[in-house]
């Protein structure tokens, strides 16, 4: 009886083991699998958001023609246009994870002023989302715009 | 005895381990599966959303830049005598410009290609005389295009096969 | 008899302890379980969320892009008017609705078709520009369109 209660529970410690063994390494390609769907998920997210917020810029540009004017229009209050950080809910923040990068171009003409705004979104040195929009704005204003 | 013997002797039988482990592998497996196919598809709508988004912009810039030449066109046309016809010749030499004379003005409109299926419709007056503004956007706005081929399904008609 | 008890006091220890160890095992594989399928209802929630509020807020922004005319309305949607259609679009009941009906005709925020899950919208007006507002579960979002 001794003999075959050592037998069983040498099989079972072996079998545990050996199940254990399986488990580890099944179970770090899982955390890995939910890890990668975990870091998507929160990179989609900020797009998203990025997405959003370039596109409510490239409208305020677009009825301004001025970048101080738009930013104002969209955080709500005067920010400063160069090296524009923001929190993950794209709140103007000092030190913020996300970068805004700004850059205008102006072809100014006799009739009025054709501007174009490149709006990028940065994440840790990645490039999360970039958009081109322009904004035309005669001299003398248009009479409804 | 005998019953107490088996009860102690085989506490825990041999393959009762393995059956959990591969139930708790199936598990975390169609868990991490399904997590992963929602953010996958999750992600591709937003790459497609992006897209979107960067063609509608594309097609704004192009309609503001025609709006800033035409505007350039109707300042240089402002001065001359008859500022309707002038501008009307000078406007429809761009591609893809319609102009037609309306009171106090000339009508333009043109299109910029979003995509497949939309275009951005711009329609502008441009004034004569331009004490209020030498322009006024009437509409600026998508439109879906329809592009799908006659989707009426084929339906045998009665008539012969042969 | 002695040695018969200390036997049968071994034969209980490595029982228990294996049973010990086997119910511990159970645990881990349960425990390991509970956090996938957790982490799984986390990032479920968050893409429902986060879609919800996103198709939302494109879907009510698209429509003013084509709209020809715009009309805000108290309950914080709108009325779209397009190629002689009206289309109203509200929030209620944690749901996004539209319901079209011919332009010049009488139109109510009742019935409608379901768009998508939302909490709340609101548009708004701010210096030529609409803001639309639509809130999902915890997640907000809002973007701006300008008037048409």
């Amino acid at each position: 009886m001794i003999l075959l209660n050592r037998k069983s529970n040498i099989l079972l410690f072996a079998e545990m083991t050996i199940a254990l063994l399986f488990f580890v390494i099944s179970f770090a390609v899982m955390i890995r699998v939910f890890a990668a769907a975990d870091g998507l998920e929160r990179r989609a997210q900020r797009r998203e958001k990025a997405v959003l917020c370039a596109q409510s810029i490239a409208e305020a540009y677009s009825v301004s023609g001025d970048t101080g004017t738009a930013l104002r229009l969209v955080f709500g209050e005067d920010i400063p246009q160069e090296d524009i950080t923001l929190n993950s809910e794209l709140v103007p923040e000092d030190n913020g994870e996300i970068t805004l990068t700004l850059s205008e171009e102006k072809d100014d003409t006799a009739a009025g002023t054709y501007s174009t705004l490149s709006i990028r979104f940065g994440y840790s040195g990645e490039e999360l989302f970039s958009l081109d929009c322009g904004a035309y704005i005669p001299r003398g204003g248009a009479a409804v715009e | 005895m005998n019953k107490k013997k088996r009860f102690f002797g085989s506490t825990v039988g041999v393959g009762y381990i393995s059956m959990m482990l591969i139930f708790t592998v199936i598990c975390l497996t169609i868990l991490a599966v399904l997590s992963f196919q929602a953010v996958y598809s999750n992600d591709r709508v937003s790459s497609r959303s992006e897209r979107f988004t960067q063609e509608y912009y594309d097609a704004d810039m192009a309609a503001k830049r025609t709006l800033a030449q035409l505007d350039g066109i109707a300042l240089e046309c402002a001065e001359s005598f008859s500022f309707e016809e002038n501008f009307i010749s000078g406007a429809e030499e761009l591609p893809g410009i319609t102009a037609a004379r309306v009171p106090g003005g000339v009508r333009a409109d043109y299109s910029a290609r979003i995509n497949d299926r939309q275009r951005l419709y711009v329609s502008v007056v441009f004034y004569g005389d331009t004490a209020a503004g030498r322009y006024e956007v009437l509409q600026w706005r998508s439109v879906t295009e329809d592009n799908s081929p006659d989707s009426t399904p084929a339906v045998w008609d009665g008539s012969d096969l042969v | 008899m002695k040695f018969r008890s200390e036997r049968t006091l071994a034969d209980t220890a490595s029982a228990v302890s294996s049973m010990l160890l086997f119910v511990l095992f159970a645990l881990c594989m349960l425990m390991a379980v509970a956090v996938a399928a957790d982490t799984y209802g986390r990032i479920e929630k968050g893409y429902q969320q986060s879609f919800g509020s996103a198709s939302s807020i494109k879907y009510v922004a698209n429509k003013l892009r084509c709209a020809e005319n715009v009309t805000l309305l108290d309950n914080g949607g709108a009325a779209v008017e397009s190629d002689g259609m009206v289309s109203v679009i509200w929030c209620s009941g944690g749901e996004l609705y539209e319901k079209y009906a011919p332009a010049g005709g009488e139109i109510t925020t009742q019935g409608g078709d379901r768009i998508s899950s939302a909490d709340s919208l609101s548009i708004t007006e701010n210096g030529g520009l609409y803001v639309i507002t639509v809130t999902a579960g915890e997640e907000t979002s809002s973007v701006m369109v300008r008037r048409g």
